[in-house]
């Protein structure tokens, strides 16, 4: 199993113990890059490419491009030749995740159980969509 | 910058009301996310479109290929992300009617629910009837089955008269649509 596999397992697991435990903020950042760190095993397992040119990939595009953004872009492009219902609700649903993240992380407002469940079923959703279309 | 994208964002918004006239489209922009939202509705076409789904594809394409460090989502109605305060809102033709129905139906229950009739008339029900027995209806309403048009003609029976006279228009069975029509 690949280190990002192991990562985003973590990830998931962390996410699931923070919300047993009620602390539904750093929940939904850990949902979040528990599918970033799957969004990093496809590009090593699937497109070939190391960390290095993950990290450096969105300066190719835009010196102001988020690499965040910027696997999403790419992740959206590759599933439009493959499902193009599926390209366009990977591109929405990991753009809101990654959102929601921002929010919990840096926004005044405190997330509750509802934000916390609605981000972990988000990311099932991306990961489904994943997981479907990278074997 | 940011108005380039704005007039980018409502040119496709446009663009989507012109190809699918049953859906509503409101634009937000989240600050804090720098990100651009495009709510549509209904939630069911949002979700099974797969013209809309198509759509999409084109605008976010277009978009990343002129905004490239920009961020566009589209949404829905239960989406994890909420918009509350959109600058740009659009409804499609069908849309709008569909809503207007809608709300039609919602005011109607409403006063069928809050309609209270005077149950404390001076007047009991058996003077009113006597009343209403003494002058002669005018007129009535009934439907004919073969036109299926309302007609209204005068009777000339009073109350006493008996419906199946050959010269009074026959009421035939009202259905629940003609019954709501009535009761509207």
């Amino acid at each position: 199993m690949s280190n990002w596999q192991i990562k985003s397992n973590s990830s998931f697991e962390a996410a699931n113990n923070l919300i047993d435990h009620k602390l539904f903020n750093p929940s939904i950042h850990s949902c979040y890059y528990g599918c970033v760190q799957y969004v990093y095993y496809i590009f090593e397992d699937y497109f070939g490419h190391d960390i290095k040119d993950i990290e450096g990939g969105s300066r190719l595009v835009a010196r102001n491009l988020s690499n965040h953004i910027w696997l999403r872009q790419e992740i959206f492009k590759s599933l439009k030749t493959k499902d193009k219902k599926a390209a366009v609700n990977f591109q929405n649903i990991m753009g809101q995740l990654c959102n929601k993240r921002v929010l919990a992380d840096y926004h005044y407002e405190i997330c509750k159980i509802e934000d916390a469940n609605n981000s972990k079923k988000t990311a099932q959703v991306i990961m489904d969509v994943l997981r479907t279309f990278y074997i | 910058m940011k108005t380039k994208v704005k007039e980018f964002i409502k040119a496709s918004i446009n663009n989507i009301i012109r190809e699918f006239d049953n859906v509503s489209c409101a634009y937000e922009y989240d600050l804090v996310c720098d990100t651009h939202y495009i709510k549509i509705l209904p939630t069911d076409f949002f979700y099974n479109s797969d013209q809309l789904a198509e759509k999409q594809v084109d605008i976010i394409e277009a978009f990343y290929d002129a905004y490239p460090d920009a961020s566009i989502i589209f949404l829905t109605e239960g989406s994890l992300i909420k918009i509350s305060n959109p600058e740009y809102v659009v409804d499609g033709k069908k849309f709008a009617v569909a809503q207007d129905l809608s709300w039609n139906h919602e005011q109607l229950d409403k006063l069928m629910n809050d309609f209270c009739p005077d149950i404390q008339s001076t007047v009991s029900f058996d003077q009113e009837l006597q009343q209403v027995q003494q002058n002669s209806i005018n007129c009535s309403f009934s439907f004919n089955k073969s036109s299926d048009k309302i007609i209204n003609e005068p009777l000339t029976n009073n109350l006493k008269s008996s419906p199946t006279d050959s010269n009074m228009p026959i009421i035939e069975e009202i259905t629940d649509d003609q019954t709501y029509f009535l009761a509207a």
